[in-house]
């Protein structure tokens, strides 16, 4: 059995992109040995671990606190910073079978976003930690638009639209939000499919607008949830998903 | 804390000159070695964790002066690859090295003493299950004819001609002035100190030896870093 549909979103963090190649032994140590300091590894990863212990997940030092990787993992060095950034992009990988999963559903016709929960301010595109991403791994013109509580991005020509700003996708504001705007494109929500990683956040506030949804379990497996379809990798999309024609 | 803290370490040289540095600059480690070799204070820290096994083992270890109380403590598993570097030493045991930076996408390997090079590339063969439940990912290694440490050289003459510097004129100045130059040359020559930043900036004065046309080890009086 598969999935019809005209509309695809794809959630970011652990889902599209694969954290788990963004090792602290690479990057920190990567940028000092630049800085021609690989004394201060251990160190400065002991540092990263401190923070990481303090506020208890990566993530939540990347969306809330990343000028605390400045002033305290690399001690105000700007220089660090700025190759942790790269260096950051660098490492960070995309999912298996992304890229292929993309070229299909893009084939079959299929509108594709992104739909993450950043919580950084926007800027030009590719100053984002998402969109850098979809850029630097070439990935970023499969997509139409990032739907995000920031605003929605249209990838094509960088226009923001602030209505989506503050609505979050855990509050389902945000979805609420796409269901009129897909609607106007004659998309009804039975013809969309979000995929995404966490129930909280990816599955339940858009399965109960009737999109159909699937769940991402190649990173972490957040439990039973009432997706339609589990996916561990993103080879099993070109199985499930298929365009919707209209009749 | 001792009531005689050192101000200052001073090395004295075969030809009876000195040179001094901070000992408050000195690492800890470079503290600890000193305090091996007698009449240094112990590098101290204000608090200590003692760690007790269940078998009765303990371990203690030093922790900042700021540190109050244990807050959490877990345990993480994770398959981790390193890749393990076995180097022939004729006569004896063989040196191995530990690459812990993406072992898998190593592609080439070179030996070299700043006149000889041998280079080789890695392909990858076979997993095999071995001994204590590990896997061992097999690499043939194949000499090549390829000299990356050629390309370095001209790479770094390139950079000397940037800078408007001569090999020989880095190599005849001094301690302090050198490992600023060889710095700047190094990220020029975009290279890196796999761990010890003295291994890269050596290096680069073997290689400028060779720029320079200089013999290969350092004459008596040559500062050598």
């Amino acid at each position: 059995m598969t999935i019809a549909v005209k509309w695809c979103g794809i959630d970011f963090g652990q889902c599209l992109m694969n954290p788990g190649a963004l090792r602290n032994h690479l990057v920190i140590g990567d940028i000092y040995k630049e800085l021609g300091k690989p004394e201060l590894i251990p160190e400065g990863i002991e540092r990263y671990h401190n923070m990481k212990d303090k506020y208890g997940t990566y993530s939540t030092i990347k969306e809330g606190h990343k000028d605390e990787i400045l002033t305290y993992v690399l001690e105000g060095d700007q220089e660090a910073m700025n190759i942790f950034l790269d260096k950051e992009q660098e490492h960070l990988k995309a999912a298996e079978g992304v890229e292929e999963a993309l070229e299909y559903l893009k084939g079959e016709g299929i509108t594709l976003c992104i739909v993450a929960e950043m919580k950084k301010t926007l800027g030009p595109i590719g100053t984002d930690v998402v969109s850098r991403f979809l850029k630097n791994k070439g990935l970023i013109h499969y997509f139409n638009k990032m739907v995000t509580p920031q605003g929605s991005v249209d990838l094509k020509d960088g226009s923001v639209d602030d209505r989506y700003k503050g609505r979050t996708k855990e509050s389902g504001a945000l979805y609420d939000l796409l269901v009129g705007d897909l609607q106007k494109e004659g998309i009804e929500p039975r013809d969309a499919v979000m995929v995404g990683d966490k129930i909280k956040t990816d599955i339940e506030p858009p399965a109960q607008r009737g999109f159909k949804t699937i769940q991402f379990t190649g990173y972490f497996d957040w439990g039973a949830s009432r997706a339609d379809y589990r996916i561990s990798d993103f080879f099993q999309l070109m199985t499930i998903v298929k365009g919707k024609k209209d009749a | 804390m001792p009531s005689n803290e050192p101000k200052s370490v001073i090395v004295e040289f075969e030809d009876g000159s000195t040179r001094k540095v901070d000992y408050g600059k000195l690492s800890r480690v470079a503290r600890t070695e000193l305090w091996r070799l007698g009449n240094f204070p112990m590098p101290l820290e204000q608090r200590y964790v003692v760690l007790r096994w269940k078998n009765g083992w303990k371990e203690v270890m030093a922790v900042a002066g700021a540190c109050s109380d244990p807050f959490k403590y877990y345990i993480l598993q994770r398959i981790e690859e390193h890749g393990r570097l076995g180097i022939e030493r004729p006569g004896t045991y063989p040196a191995v090295k530990i690459i812990w930076r993406l072992p898998a996408e190593v592609e080439q390997m070179t030996i070299t003493d700043g006149e000889e090079s041998r280079t080789y590339t890695l392909s990858k063969t076979e997993d095999v299950r071995v001994e204590g439940g590990k896997t061992e990912t097999q690499y043939k290694l194949e000499k090549t004819d390829s000299n990356p440490v050629a390309e370095i050289i001209e790479r770094l003459q390139q950079v000397l001609k940037e800078q408007g510097m001569d090999g020989a004129d880095v190599l005849a100045k001094s301690h302090t002035e050198k490992l600023e130059i060889y710095e700047r040359l190094r990220r020029g020559v975009d290279i890196k100190a796999h761990e010890k930043q003295e291994d890269v900036l050596a290096f680069i004065d073997l290689l400028l030896r060779k720029v320079a046309g200089a013999r290969k080890k350092g004459a008596k009086g040559e500062d050598t870093i």
